[in-house]
């Protein structure tokens, strides 16, 4: 069993890094995209056509790749002072029911957000000006709220052996 | 039940899944979904889940937020705030408590490169702590300065709360960040009072430090200089319409850059860990964002806002009453949760209510912004607190709380003369024709 966890904790590590580095690339991108866009239309009198639409997928990417490793990491906002003053017991009860409650609310997100980009596909969603397809970004989008599934599952199945164990 | 309880029990749930550690981005959603779901239907309150999300995923507006983090990201790693610090000092060097009053003034300085109040505390809280140390300060004096001022980061532009609340009632990202420089200046000034009253009273306090040459004082200038001209070049950029706030925040990344990489302050690894840490911190804020636009989705279908709205009306109270007991509120909310949610969370309820009384959302948005400074540095939710208490871990936190009290009269006091004065936060604003 904890050699499958140690397996299991490896590779969840292992994507959400890459996907990581991926939403660290997609800042370069929008620097440079943003800064080439406002020389380009300042100074030479030409824009990015569309830029705004490219940088709003930027900006998808940032947050969907960047959310998995966030979450390993812990870095989303908690109001700690109520639940720090529990006892600890209950605070690791708390804290495993809150994990499963998230775990089904990501799982809606993938089911919702495949969804989105599998009838984005059929019907053809592009954007305005440059006629961008929606449905890789959605699919994308998706994938990264699969894997905060499994890094969400992952803290739990640490939290509940470390239980056992004790 | 009326839609506007199922409302309020949405509200009283959101508390407590916030109370029992679930994280305010996941927790909004939640209740934003759930909540969606019962008053409209499944197959609505799930969509949400999937076209409502990924339109705010490939929202614009909210890509101004990892520009003007990275911005700051950059500027801490290349220790542009030990610059500012040094410059601030060089100028005031002579005044009693003058490491306090640098380190406030290095703050306001910083604070118009990032939107993040925690990013200010920390930079100039790891350079000025053991200089003011080093000088025999008081620790309740040197801490609760650094607290305090630290808060300015969110105050002056460009921050990332007026950048949400211009979101929540869509109003102009650039005549917000306009309205918030001569309250931040003004703020700036009470904290310098403050310490400077403080010192002269109990001159213990705060030993005065050597004096600056005047060679000292010329490269001080230079680095207050260089921060001024980036921070009028974009915040005037903006303003002016030449560029909208996200490619202003592109403009200030490559200025930051641009100086860090010109005076040798940042290396590849400094780079490399400003990205990875922007990328961690946009996430969290855009998820908390996005958790917030859905939860107002729920509490636009809820009525209950059009409710409160209605219900205060019929009291016919003063519109400053009103106002009044919006701030108290926010003051006592602020006391024990993050700023940020608590914006996305009041502000869907109270803005018919802002729109009815006819209050100017510009001021408003100003004013929301001191009041959740203030909740930056009150127990037992005080962000900035904790981030001294990191640096200064031998001094107690009863001591920090203690020197930050007459900086919390500071802040009242400008909200007292923001009210009196309106046209300070206005003025700039109306100058906007755009």
């Amino acid at each position: 069993m904890q050699s499958k966890l140690k397996v299991f904790e490896k590779f969840v590590n292992s994507v959400s890094g890459w996907l990581n580095w991926v939403a660290i690339a997609a800042f370069v991108a929008m620097v440079m995209l943003i800064v080439v866009d406002v020389l380009g239309g300042k100074l030479l009198h030409h824009p990015v056509q569309g830029s705004f639409e490219v940088t709003g997928f930027l900006g998808l990417i940032i947050i969907a790749f960047a959310l998995p490793f966030t979450q390993l990491l812990r870095g989303h906002i908690e109001v700690d002072f109520f639940a720090e003053k529990l006892p600890k017991r209950a605070q690791t009860i708390i804290a495993n029911v809150i994990s499963l409650f998230c775990i089904a609310l990501f799982a809606m997100m993938v089911w919702q957000m495949f969804d989105y980009a599998r009838n984005s596909q059929i019907s053809g969603r592009v954007t305005v000006v440059q006629g961008i397809a929606l449905y890789p970004f959605a699919y994308a989008a998706a994938s990264c709220f699969f894997v905060v599934c499994l890094v969400i599952s992952l803290q739990f199945l640490r939290a509940v052996t470390r239980v056992v164990r004790k | 039940m009326s839609s506007s309880v199922i409302g309020l029990i949405g509200i009283g749930i959101l508390v407590m899944l916030f109370l029992i550690r679930m994280p305010i981005a996941f927790a909004m959603l939640s209740v934003g979904i759930l909540g969606f779901i019962y008053l409209v239907s499944p197959e609505a309150g799930l969509s949400l889940l999937g076209h409502d999300v990924f339109a705010q995923l490939t929202n614009y507006s909210l890509t101004v937020i990892p520009m003007f983090v990275l911005a700051g990201s950059i500027a801490f790693e290349a220790g542009m705030g030990e610059r500012l610090f040094d410059g601030a000092y060089a100028m005031f060097g002579r005044l009693p408590g003058s490491l306090a009053i640098a380190a406030t003034v290095a703050s306001a300085g910083l604070g118009a490169v990032t939107g993040s109040s925690v990013a200010v505390a920390a930079a100039v809280g790891r350079m000025s702590l053991p200089a003011m140390k080093k000088y025999n300060y008081d620790d309740s004096l040197a801490t609760g300065s650094i607290a305090a001022a630290g808060t300015l980061g969110v105050l002056i532009p460009p921050s990332m709360i007026f950048v949400i609340y211009a979101m929540l009632t869509e109003q102009s990202i650039g005549k917000l960040f306009i309205a918030g420089i001569l309250p931040g200046i003004l703020l700036t000034s009470l904290f310098v009072m403050t310490i400077l009253l403080h010192c002269r009273y109990n001159k213990s306090l705060a030993p005065r430090g050597p004096a600056s040459s005047r060679k000292q004082k010329m490269a001080g200038l230079v680095g207050l200089g260089e921060i001024s001209i980036l921070f009028i070049l974009v915040i005037g950029g903006i303003a002016r319409g030449w560029f909208s706030p996200t490619q202003g925040g592109g403009v200030l990344v490559a200025g930051v850059s641009l100086l860090a990489v010109a005076r040798r302050q940042i290396s590849w690894r400094g780079f490399i860990t400003a990205l990875k840490d922007s990328a961690r911190i946009s996430c969290m804020v855009l998820s908390i964002c996005i958790g917030g636009i859905v939860f107002g989705r729920f509490m636009a279908v809820s009525k209950l806002p059009l409710v409160l709205a209605d219900w205060l009306g019929a009291l016919s109270l003063p519109t400053l009453a009103v106002i009044g007991f919006i701030m108290l509120a926010h003051m006592i909310g602020g006391c024990f949760m993050d700023g940020m949610g608590l914006l996305l969370i009041s502000m869907p309820v109270i803005f018919p209510t802002l729109i009815a009384l006819d209050v100017d959302l510009i001021w408003f948005g100003v004013m929301i912004v001191v009041v959740g400074e203030m909740g930056m540095i009150t127990p037992p939710v005080g962000i900035t607190v904790y981030v001294i208490k990191g640096i200064a871990e031998d001094v107690p936190m009863i001591t920090i709380f203690k020197g930050i009290v007459p900086f919390i009269g500071a802040i009242v006091i400008c909200m007292a003369i923001l009210v009196a004065f309106p046209q300070i936060a206005t003025f700039l604003p109306h100058l906007i024709t755009y």
